[in-house]
């Protein structure tokens, strides 16, 4: 008798404290899991640079595509010369996760270092990957504006890429 | 410190489910942005080139001489030495034809004649073919310039009218 007093009031305590966390009368007990993931952090190492190659201008405005592949589309009055590559990126993180894919800056400006600039527009197919085995890789396209007449030089720019875990 | 990052992003994931998604994205981990931003950053270049300009420095020139009774050919040499073929008396001075290549400094352009065989006419009805050759078809415009000459095998028929015989060829010059 006396040992049933003592667990009704151990009862009792234990229904109180969990109505002062939930609500203050007619609680219910419920347990919840608490989990966590530490993930592995993200590494991107870039393994190419986009690389139009050689463009002769025309006296008409232009343009020159360079896709995933690397493959060049030369526009029309434009001559284009030279090996070109897209931009590549290497990912790596934990395994098995998907990873978004973003380029910060879709359009960026290639400078002679001077006074003349072009334009290129950047794109990639690849907006998330899942890294099996921990890696994964993605291409960068281009579209550059070649302006008419454009003059001759050595032209160049950076863009940043985003990978974020889903 | 970006373990620690991680970490209190995914408590944040598991006390709140409306939030759409918990990010390891670079950019929020200011700490270590000077570390990875090399890696993130991609180049992207192009070479922008000039037109290459081909002006003619030297007409391609046979010289003056004397056909025989029998058919017999002349030829210039790229660097202007004349061969004299059987029969004939080769006079005055001969020249390789010679044209100047400006372009981009350490460019490389290749070098065709367009159409190798020309005929060469006194004006009249008579003719002559000449096939000509070109001193390189691939040259790397060190300094921005280079020279390409032209040489030809002159073909003399037997009993050739006399005359001043001439005609055009045209080389094409591209960047490679």
């Amino acid at each position: 008798m006396n040992k049933l007093i003592v667990k009704g009031l151990g009862l009792a305590g234990m229904v109180s404290a969990a109505g002062m966390i939930t609500a203050p009368a007619h609680a219910t007990s419920a347990t919840g899991d608490a989990t966590v993931k530490i993930l592995q952090a993200i590494t991107v190492a870039k393994s190419s640079d986009l690389n139009f190659g050689k463009v002769l201008a025309s006296s008409t405005a232009s343009t020159v595509a360079i896709a995933e592949s690397g493959t060049r589309t030369c526009g029309s009055g434009l001559s284009c010369y030279g090996t070109t590559t897209a931009g590549a990126f290497n990912v790596t993180g934990s395994t098995g996760e998907t990873v978004s894919v973003a380029i910060d800056n879709p359009t960026i400006t290639l400078s002679d270092g001077g006074a003349n600039a072009m334009t290129v527009a950047l794109n990639t197919s690849t907006s998330s990957m899942t890294l099996a085995g921990g890696t994964g890789s993605f291409k960068i396209a281009g579209t550059l504006n070649v302006g008419a007449n454009q003059a001759a030089g050595t032209y160049a720019g950076q863009y940043s890429v985003s990978v974020n875990y889903q | 410190m970006k373990r620690a990052i991680f970490l209190l992003c995914a408590f944040l994931a598991a006390g709140l489910a409306a939030m759409p998604a918990i990010a390891g994205d670079e950019d929020h981990d200011p700490v270590s942005s000077s570390r990875r931003s090399d890696a993130r950053r991609g180049e992207a270049t192009v070479q922008i080139l000039r037109s290459v300009a081909v002006t003619k420095t030297a007409n391609l020139n046979f010289g003056a001489l004397f056909a025989s009774a029998r058919a017999s050919t002349v030829r210039v040499r790229t660097n202007g030495a004349r061969v004299c073929g059987p029969g004939l008396n080769c006079l005055g001075t001969a020249s390789a034809g010679a044209f100047a290549i400006a372009g981009i400094p350490g460019e490389s352009v290749s070098v065709s004649i367009d159409d190798p065989t020309v005929t060469l006419s006194d004006g009249a009805s008579h003719a002559m073919p000449v096939t000509l050759s070109v001193s390189a078809r691939h040259l790397t415009l060190a300094g921005g310039n280079a020279t390409v000459r032209i040489g030809g095998l002159l073909k003399v028929a037997a009993n050739q009218p006399a005359g001043v015989y001439s005609g055009q060829y045209s080389i094409s010059v591209h960047y490679q």
